[in-house]
């Protein structure tokens, strides 16, 4: 059974930038003509964010493949070739028709 | 003169590096997704397309010069739209490469049984591409005439450009557009440094500029540019997430389905986000240019104005080169996303070995309109709106179709797209007035709507989930070839 990617927990860690994001407007220094380091606030605020998501992905990517998905990742390198896959898409097209599927 | 010269090389050589391969590309599978197993770097430079575009280079720093801070809104989505997919992307590489999916289409016609459904969403994917094709081609007509300032040379840059790109698609597909993209990274990047390096050095560093803006006029720190309010800022910035995250441009689709795996689109959607820090020079560029430039100044010219006045004209071609590239490659894949939807989904009964000269055909089409749009400036920017508000309509969709089980039919989910997309129409039409709220936002009020009613009256009349085929009878399928 593959791991899934996407738990409750990983989404509460990704939506902490998210929610960032969608505050910016709210926060004073972004109604209020503000400079942080010589640079407008908004801008600081939001390359913080950038960098907090790559965090947030960083450590949701962790968790992943410490809970199976390096061993999934590997199993997926046994994929099917192009072509076989390409004939396969072909045979199911044929085969529903077939059937009255479609 | 110089700067026309430098251009005109650079996109001839640009369009050079894309046909590149000595043999051209004659099977339409390899041709969109080469042979999935496209490695992480230039996977990196396909998805990284869509940060680094026109938009990037002209309307940015033009939304930055009329709205101040309000344009980081740009850097927003694009940078959540990376953790959405690092979810997404995996799921949908994994269906396309089990499945055989080429296009955004197929994965609507397979996962919900229907193969009307397909042609539905690939004929509003490829009418929605063309005004977006038209964008590209047209940004970059303007580049070329805001450097050189001749309208000849425009017509002329554009001309070129759409003939290379039809070539270059034409003969090696998604691999001649990994090339130029990786070209046109490194082109955008150092084109806007040395746009941030003119504007600190004719400022005497970057604070100075920010504290001369407090002084005269310090709205543009804040998000309440006029025009540029919260209402706008956080629905200009869902929509976009939404379609950005979900993929709902079906030309985002090909890079996707072509990476070797899914670690490699998690891998790239882990760091991706950075890459948009970069987009703060055009912002911090356009505000520059509200101390230098007059305020009548056209958005789109801003930052090209502002160069010409702080680099020579060698430097200035170099920077419209990189401006031109970032036009060349996004028209690229657009281009590509509309021929493999007319010919994989629209024209299904084509034969495997027509389907090149479709795709052929299509894409003389497409770029001959969009060109032919550009070179009258047509002013489609209405039919842009549908681009992006009428693609957003596909999400629900996307989003039922990721499940193991797909539980909503392709009826609720079809009538949702129509009744979305009938929605944006009427409102970009008929110039209703949405109060900053961005017209695919509005729309996906009612498509819910439609799709949670339809749902509920095929479930009372005893419909189930949908029937899927297990990827283990797959498997067995090939383990005994």
């Amino acid at each position: 059974m593959k791991p899934r990617l996407l738990t409750p927990g990983r989404a509460a860690i990704i939506g902490i930038p998210i929610l960032g994001f969608f505050s910016t407007p709210f926060w004073t220094f972004a109604q209020e003509p503000t400079l942080w380091f010589g640079l407008p606030a908004v801008l600081v605020w939001i390359a913080v964010l950038v960098v907090l998501t790559v965090v947030s992905i960083q450590i949701v990517e962790s968790l992943y493949l410490r809970n199976g998905g390096r061993e999934a990742d590997l199993a997926e390198k046994e994929r099917l070739e192009t072509q076989q896959i390409l004939l396969l898409r072909l045979e199911r097209i044929a085969a529903e028709e077939e059937e009255g599927i479609r | 003169m110089t700067v026309a010269i430098i251009i005109i090389v650079g996109i001839l050589i640009i369009g050079a590096l894309g046909i590149g391969l000595r043999r051209r590309q004659t099977s339409a599978s390899h041709w969109v997704v080469g042979k999935r197993d496209i490695p992480k770097w230039t996977t990196w430079f396909l998805q990284a397309g869509e940060s680094l575009t026109t938009f990037s280079f002209l309307g940015l720093a033009g939304l930055a010069f009329g709205g101040g801070a309000s344009a980081v809104y740009a850097i927003g989505y694009l940078t959540m739209a990376w953790p959405i997919n690092y979810f997404v992307a995996p799921r949908i590489r994994e269906l396309a490469q089990r499945r055989g999916y080429l296009t955004m289409a197929d994965y609507f016609e397979d996962r919900f049984r229907a193969r009307w459904l397909g042609k539905v969403v690939a004929i509003i994917g490829a009418i929605t591409l063309i005004p977006y094709l038209q964008l590209q081609i047209t940004g970059l007509g303007m580049i070329v005439e805001l450097a050189t300032g001749s309208s000849s040379a425009r017509g002329l840059s554009m001309v070129i450009a759409s003939i290379l790109v039809a070539i270059f698609v034409a003969w090696s597909g998604i691999k001649g557009i990994a090339r130029v993209a990786i070209l046109k990274d490194i082109l955008m990047a150092l084109a806007l440094v040395v746009v941030i390096a003119g504007v600190a050095i004719s400022f005497n560093g970057i604070s100075p500029v920010f504290a001369e803006i407090a002084d005269s006029v310090p709205t543009l720190l804040t998000l309440q540019a006029d025009g540029f309010g919260p209402v706008w800022f956080v629905t200009s910035m869902l929509v976009t997430v939404i379609g950005a995250g979900f993929a709902t441009l079906p030309h985002l689709w090909p890079p996707m389905l072509a990476a070797k795996s899914g670690e490699v689109l998690r891998s790239n959607s882990k760091w991706l986000p950075i890459y948009q820090l970069l987009l703060f020079i055009p912002i911090m560029v356009g505000m520059a240019a509200v101390l230098k430039l007059p305020a009548d100044t056209p958005g789109n010219a801003v930052l090209l104005t502002m160069t010409g006045n702080i680099v020579p004209d060698w430097l200035l071609g170099l920077v419209a080169v990189g401006g031109a590239s970032a036009a060349m490659v996004p028209a690229a894949g657009i281009v590509m996303g509309i021929s493999t939807l007319v010919s994989s989904n629209v024209l299904q009964q084509v034969s495997s070995a027509r389907k090149m000269t479709v795709n052929y055909v299509v894409i003389v089409v497409a770029l001959g309109l969009a060109l032919a749009f550009g070179l009258v400036r047509s002013d489609i920017g209405a039919l842009l709106l549908l681009t992006y508000g009428g693609t957003t309509q596909l999400a629900p969709g996307i989003v039922l179709a990721l499940q193991r089980k797909v539980r909503v039919g392709a009826w609720p989910v079809g009538l949702g797209v129509i009744v979305g997309v009938l929605t944006v129409a009427t409102i970009t039409f008929a110039g209703i007035p949405t109060g900053g709220i961005d017209s695919g936002l509005i729309a996906l009020v009612p498509n819910l709507v439609v799709v949670a009613i339809a749902e509920a009256i095929r479930r009372a009349r005893g419909g189930t989930a949908v029937e899927q085929v297990e990827f283990e009878d797959e498997a067995a399928v090939s383990a005994a070839r």
